[in-house]
């Protein structure tokens, strides 16, 4: 398992908003969005981010808008 | 209690840049005319590239987006104007709580820090009363307790207020 994540290397011990207090995640900020998406699109799940429930909620929000005013794709081929 | 949204939308390519302002500006003056909101951010992004080609077939379009504050019930007919105007293809409004609660937070940290000077007078007058009796003391104790008691509902009374 450790081994898995190391070869992905997504593996983050703690919750990355969670060290700065994060209380809202902009849609707009797309960069950072990135980060939590895969390459086809689709939202990386927290079990692979580390995130903490509240804040995978909070990108998950924020991806979920961003898609709909096509900042970022629904899919890629 | 007049609430913070943001809106985003998207204006056609279809339109020269002069009419895309101008759109852009109709709805600023929107909001603030019919919403009866006020603008606290108004941000142009100008043409951009979509993330995917949309219905109607473009891909790219104008973005703007426009922080306001205005009174919920009036947010759905700034909704129904986007409804109505076919060279706005896609919107999106909704609240910013977390500002909300940041500038409650904030308020409620003012209104504390004008009500600390008091709270340092009464423990003087206690450092002050311990070199009378022993039993004043306790009394002026007491009435320093109570002083705390009647800040803490002041506290929860502007709390009340604010609301």
């Amino acid at each position: 398992m450790v081994r898995d994540n190391r070869r992905r290397g997504r593996s983050r011990r703690k919750c990355r908003f969670c060290g700065t207090k994060t209380t809202y995640i902009d849609y707009k900020n797309i960069s950072l969005l990135r980060d939590y998406v895969t390459e086809k699109g689709k939202i990386i799940p927290k079990r692979i981010t580390g995130n903490c429930a509240k804040h995978q909620r909070m990108v998950k929000e924020a991806i979920q808008r961003a898609r709909f005013m096509a900042l970022l794709p629904y899919t890629k081929e | 209690m007049k609430r913070i949204y943001e809106t985003m939308f998207i204006v056609s390519p279809k339109l020269d840049e002069e009419e895309r302002n101008a759109m852009a500006e109709k709805v600023r003056d929107y909001i603030v005319e019919r919403v009866g909101g006020t603008i606290e951010k108004f941000d142009r992004w100008g043409i951009r590239k979509l993330a995917y080609r949309v219905a109607k077939g473009f891909s790219e379009g104008d973005y703007t987006v426009i922080q306001f504050r205005a009174d919920p019930e009036m947010v759905d007919i700034l909704e129904r104007f986007y409804g109505i105007t076919p060279d706005v293809f896609r919107w999106q409004t909704f609240r910013r709580e977390d500002l909300e609660k940041a500038e409650k937070r904030a308020s409620l940290k003012a209104a504390e820090t004008v009500e600390e000077p008091e709270s340092v007078e009464t423990v003087e007058s206690v450092e002050a009363a311990e070199s009378v009796e022993a039993s004043t003391e306790s009394v002026v104790e007491d009435i320093a307790d109570e002083a705390v008691g009647a800040e803490t509902e002041t506290v929860e009374e502007v709390k009340k207020t604010e609301e």
